[in-house]
């Protein structure tokens, strides 16, 4: 993940955004024709995607980042709650979760657009619980506003959760330090390409071994 | 027009599969070739992203709507659609229609799965009495299948299967040792069920070949190779046609007529520049349509004339007509074998090293299965480079909270398994595409309309698809992940999907139930020759590239040999 400077969006533009947010989630088309069949301008001032032949080489993703300071804090302190690092894996605020989450829920697309409402819900719902700036409360009040959610929330407000979670997850373990740290070995050149070792081969014969064989008439 | 004084040769419409080996055919017999290529220009060599991590791409190269294979897939202007080209679907009908818009057309991002159909696959209504036998056999096509494998080389072994024929010694490359999961596929299928999992053929080179390098054992082919160790036709097939001094290639040039002149002989195409909207016009000898199935189906369409009111080589009425896809289904599972296993180098060549063929023709002969036609099973999974949507699919699987959701990460990774079955299609008279009558695309030509329905054996064969790998994953004790309850028409893949589309002008030996001759020649316009995947009478489960390029190679062999003295 790399770092950027937030070009920040307006508050006019943002309440526009949201509401074409609103918007394309209660269509099943994608953003582009939701915005569309609106037909007003100040829909079509939205941010485009970056198209069917980007520049694969760059990483530019040309809709405005839109969280804000603020925002940023909560999210980095959020993903490090849901998603805490562990030995060699750092913690999300480490790899900038909030770089990440800036984008990813920036972006014009279906998907993103649904995250990007989930992460508005939860970022106000903690608000709400905590009686103000739930990021700005020590460790232990976050964490205790987290579970008052987990235990009283909604079922949205849960599945927003385990949302994040596993947005968290997939930009860490998509990161230089987690796809070292999952296991993965590869990504460079090599002459030749001999199979799994020995053992890991040994350990996949005994396992099928110990099948038992499908009965003839289990067989399609 | 002038027939005296053309502007080339032969115009090539299309730069794939079928436009790239017709045209290096033609080139090297010393043949002055005009390609016209509708995307852009495409050069594999600079703009491959090989070795580029997912943390370097927006939105850590998630899928999404403009990069629906993930942002690093090679496909360049396209996709499930293709901005200003729409296509429109029949009401009642499901399809998807894949496009590129780049030199070397959909063969930059494609499986390299290469098998040979076999003696069966061409005479299928001999056999069961469905759809309609080619007007060749498997011998007919097999010294171009040699020598397609040869030229752009391709991995596997002779296994001696029945319909899957064996290469002469000596034409394949060595194929790779299996991937842990594949390696797993092959000892557990056969014995919980007896299914063969064997070498894949894949037109990746495991040995330098030529001037090419082998594979490097790393990078997602799907993303292009920038060293030519895959099949594109832009590595392989033009740029040695380039280098004969006999090929120009025009890209941005999207054809919409095919010219003919007062005795009906095609002499030309009129195309569009799509960087400026203008009409242009290409006058040639011969004209060689390799626009792909349905591209090349509505270029015809639109040739509409007084002389040829329902378009061009269309007296037969097929044109658009018999439209085909692969039958496919498929169930994944997260196997408990593959699981904790320790890190090692397992990306392979990072498409298939494993298949099964189809091991069902005794139980067909017995009359025990309910479908005729057979189909195979292609596997995924593994140890490859950690991609954001597989990431976020391992991460659904963690139920632990906190720092322990690392430990089923690691715990989990590679043990997801896709077992996919890919089948044979019978040709329908409700599966067909011709011109809508009210959309068109940003030049004001109508768009196509896909007209779709799966038949009987279609879901039959899908149905035996899933409960064959949902049987044998629940027997190796695997969480199946897919919704195998799901209805049997929701379960199989919409049609158009798996981008094998075949058979809109086929080839047969009656011009009034065919397109094109035996040697691909349009039946009504002589001098008009049609060499892509359009003109397959069926569509076998075998995955259709190494067919195209070996039927290409075939028909300009007989093109040259018409434009010799004497020839026709």
């Amino acid at each position: 993940m790399q770092k950027t400077e937030p070009a920040m969006m307006t508050r006019r533009s943002t309440l526009r955004w949201a509401g074409a947010s609103a918007l394309a989630l209660s269509t099943a088309a994608g953003p582009m024709r939701a915005y569309a069949a609106t037909g007003t301008d100040e829909l079509a001032a939205l941010p485009s995607g970056y198209g069917k032949d980007p520049d694969l080489f760059k990483r530019d993703a040309p809709w405005p980042h839109w969280l804000g300071p603020r925002r940023r804090i909560a999210v980095e302190r959020l993903a490090d709650h849901l998603v805490p690092g562990q030995g060699d894996i750092p913690n999300p605020s480490d790899l900038d979760i909030a770089a990440f989450f800036d984008e990813w829920t920036g972006a014009p697309y279906p998907e993103q657009i649904a995250d990007r409402a989930a992460l508005i819900d939860i970022l106000a719902t903690l608000d709400g619980y905590a009686g103000g700036d739930w990021s700005s409360l020590d460790a232990r009040g976050r964490e205790a506003v987290i579970e008052r959610v987990e235990a009283a929330g909604t079922e949205v407000q849960r599945a927003s959760l385990r949302r994040l979670t596993l947005l968290t997850l997939a930009a860490v373990y998509t990161s230089p330090a987690g796809i070292r740290a999952i296991g993965f070995v590869g990504n460079e050149p090599r002459e030749r390409f001999g199979g799994p070792p020995p053992d890991v081969l040994a350990k996949l014969e005994d396992a099928a071994e110990a099948l038992r064989p499908m009965h003839s008439d289990d067989q399609p | 027009m002038s027939a005296v004084d053309p502007d080339t040769d032969v115009v090539v419409v299309g730069s794939g599969a079928a436009g790239g080996m017709a045209a290096h055919v033609l080139t090297h017999a010393g043949v002055r070739v005009t390609m016209l290529e509708a995307g852009r220009d495409y050069d594999p060599v600079t703009e491959t992203p090989m070795f580029n991590l997912p943390g370097e791409a927006p939105l850590n190269g998630a899928s999404t709507p403009d990069k629906e294979f993930g942002y690093y897939d090679a496909t360049v202007g396209g996709g499930w659609e293709v901005p200003g080209e729409p296509y429109t679907v029949a009401e009642g009908s499901a399809f998807r229609w894949w496009r590129a818009r780049m030199l070397g057309g959909r063969t930059n991002h494609w499986g390299r799965l290469s098998l040979r159909f076999g003696p069966y696959d061409f005479k299928g209504r001999s056999r069961d009495g469905l759809g309609v036998d080619w007007p060749i056999a498997y011998e007919d096509l097999a010294p171009y299948y040699d020598r397609v494998e040869r030229l752009i080389g391709v991995f596997g072994e002779a296994e001696g299967l029945e319909n899957s024929p064996d290469s002469p010694p000596g034409v394949l490359l060595p194929p790779p040792a299996f991937r842990a999961f594949e390696e797993w596929m092959r000892l557990s299928l056969r014995r919980i069920a007896g299914i063969p999992v064997v070498p894949a053929h894949m037109a990746i080179l495991t040995r330098p070949h030529g001037d090419r390098p082998a594979c490097l054992f790393a990078t997602d082919c799907l993303r292009g190779c920038s060293i030519g160790a895959n099949f594109q036709s832009t590595t392989v097939l033009l740029p040695p046609a380039r280098a004969t001094g006999k090929l120009e290639v025009r890209t941005r040039a999207k054809v919409v007529e095919v010219l003919v002149d007062g005795r009906g002989r095609a002499r030309g195409v009129l195309y569009i520049n799509t960087a400026t909207g203008d009409l242009h016009r290409v006058t040639a000898h011969r004209v060689v349509l390799a626009a792909s199935t349905c591209e090349t189906a509505r270029i015809l369409l639109l040739s509409r004339s007084k002389s040829h009111p329902d378009g061009l080589a269309n007296t037969s009425g097929e044109v658009g007509r018999n439209l085909m896809d692969t039958v496919a289904a498929g169930v994944s599972a997260q196997v408990p074998q593959l699981e904790d296993l320790p890190p090692f180098h397992d990306e392979g060549v990072t498409l298939f090293h494993a298949y099964s063929p189809w091991w069902g023709y005794d139980r067909q002969r017995r009359g025990e299965i309910p479908f005729p036609r057979g189909y195979h099973f292609e596997y995924w999974g593994g140890r490859r480079l950690p991609e954001f949507d597989d990431m976020l699919l391992l991460a659904g699987l963690t139920g632990a909270r906190g720092s322990r959701l690392h430990a089923e990460m690691r715990r989990y990774f590679g043990s997801i398994v896709w077992m996919t079955g890919r089948g044979e299609m019978i040709p329908n008279a409700g599966t067909f595409c011709d011109l809508d009558p009210l959309t068109t695309d940003r030049w004001g030509y109508p768009a196509l309309r896909f007209h779709w329905k799966w038949g009987p054996l279609e879901l039959a064969q899908a149905d035996h698809m899933r409960r064959t790998a949902a049987d044998a994953f629940r027997a190796m004790g695997a969480r199946v992940l897919t919704d195998v309850d799901q209805p049997l028409d929701k379960a199989i893949r919409v049609g158009g999907s798996v981008i094998h589309e075949a058979g809109t002008c086929r080839t047969g030996d009656k011009a009034a139930t065919s397109v094109v001759d035996p040697w691909l020649q349009a039946w009504d316009v002589p001098g008009l020759h049609i060499v892509d995947a359009a003109t397959f009478p069926s569509m076998p489960d075998k995955n259709p590239t190494l067919t195209i390029l070996a039927q290409a190679w075939r028909a300009m062999d007989a093109l040259i040999q018409g434009l010799r003295p004497g020839g026709g």
